[in-house]
């Protein structure tokens, strides 16, 4: 037997693929040759590297109760949760009911891309409508003097009393006593607006 | 009607995946039993998260029984799992962005083949087996996928390259020919990454 022919029949030989024909000579030719045998010696140091993985591999076991929940997803139609193009070939194995469910769902799609592309546009358009009326416009703009605890009086529910100025803190006076004041008050001011409007 | 739980009579693989066919989940689960821990060591060659490793692991078998009554009785059940996990678990790694090379076995795209691949010692004794597979697994991470995957069925699962011809659809002739480049690519990686291993 050459090297040539040694050399390649090694991998086979330490991977124990070859008949006892062909391992006679091997084993010959490798008894004499100390090249040929380095070589042999080489796969045999790969295969000590890939010794512990295989030990570590084989002792990794599944979790109790795997293989039922397994068998009982598979028989329920679950097609599994990695592969969508599996998942939709395994829409084949599922109750009519949840096939025809999918097959509606990828039907559809397309439209309801659509019909949700052409929703956020009218949207985004109706946005900037509302956007453009609320911006603040000089000619809206007065100088009129509404008193706070006038406009506080509108926001707050009718039965809770409204605060009176400062200046009639400590008075005495009613809350009915403090709302006659401010609405006469506002009707002076509201007069006076008038009357330099009207200038 | 629900799925039958009558205990099978006969318990070999093509009994099961009969049985199964028939509605029987009991034989189902019993097929699962039978391989899920080779499945797990299997997949562990190519995720080191024991979570994906187990998600993998279910969708093969789920895969398995929604493709039963395609499996050809020529081929055994334990080839014909083994391409399944092997497939989900590479198709796994592309959707996750860990997607080993593809490559293919054409000299112009893989470069010169080792003829002379770098020698390389035995680990250290004072290595622990832990660290000397994790140091087996980040290389072959390297490694382009037919090569990373006949170097698993090989090394790992010790398949004779039959069974590995008959998983990848491919000849003996070139099982012989991919492994040659595979270790010889692993010991090239070895060294590159852990060059404290290179031989004198």
């Amino acid at each position: 037997m050459s090297c040539e022919n040694a050399s390649a029949l090694v991998p086979s030989y330490l991977d124990g693929e070859l008949t006892e024909e062909q391992t006679a000579p091997l084993r010959s030719h490798l008894f004499d040759c100390p090249a040929c045998r380095e070589v042999a010696k080489e796969g045999k140091t790969l295969q000590r590297w890939f010794a512990p993985g295989a030990a570590l591999a084989r002792e990794l076991q599944a979790p109790a109760g795997f293989a039922s929940r397994v068998a009982r997803r598979a028989f329920a139609g679950d097609p599994g949760l990695l592969d969508p193009v599996a998942a939709g070939a395994a829409g084949a194995a599922l109750p009519m009911d949840q096939r025809a469910s999918s097959e509606s769902a990828r039907t559809h799609l397309p439209l309801l891309l659509k019909t949700t592309a052409a929703a956020a546009a009218v949207l985004f358009v109706f946005a900037l409508a509302i956007q453009n009326q609320s911006l603040p416009s000089a000619d809206g703009l007065e100088a009129q003097y509404q008193p706070p605890w006038e406009k506080e009086a509108y926001d707050l529910p009718a039965r809770l009393p409204v605060l009176p100025p400062a200046g009639a803190l400590g008075t005495g006076r009613s809350a009915e006593a403090d709302l006659e004041d401010a609405e006469r008050t506002d009707g002076e001011s509201r007069a006076e607006a008038t009357s330099a409007d009207g200038r | 009607m629900g799925p039958e739980l009558m205990q099978p009579a006969i318990h070999d693989d093509l009994s099961l995946v009969r049985e199964t066919l028939d509605g029987n989940q009991l034989s189902f689960q019993l097929l699962i039993e039978r391989y899920q821990d080779r499945m797990f060591g299997l997949v562990r060659h190519y995720t080191r998260s024991y979570v994906e490793v187990e998600d993998i692991v279910q969708d093969t078998f789920l895969k398995a029984y929604h493709k039963l009554e395609t499996f050809q009785e020529q081929s055994s059940f334990s080839t014909w799992l083994h391409r399944i996990a092997v497939n989900t678990a590479l198709d796994f790694l592309k959707r996750v962005g860990r997607s080993p090379v593809r490559a293919v076995e054409d000299p112009e795209l893989m470069g010169e083949v080792l003829r002379d691949s770098p020698r390389i010692p035995a680990p250290d004794a004072a290595l622990e087996r832990q660290e000397i597979a994790q140091v087996t697994q980040r290389v072959l991470e390297e490694l382009p996928e037919i090569f990373r995957t006949v170097i698993v069925l090989r090394e790992f699962e010790d398949m004779a390259y039959q069974d590995i011809a008959d998983l990848l659809s491919i000849s003996i002739g070139t099982v012989e020919s991919r492994l040659f480049r595979a270790r010889a690519r692993f010991k090239e990686a070895l060294i590159r990454l852990h060059p404290e291993f290179a031989g004198e």
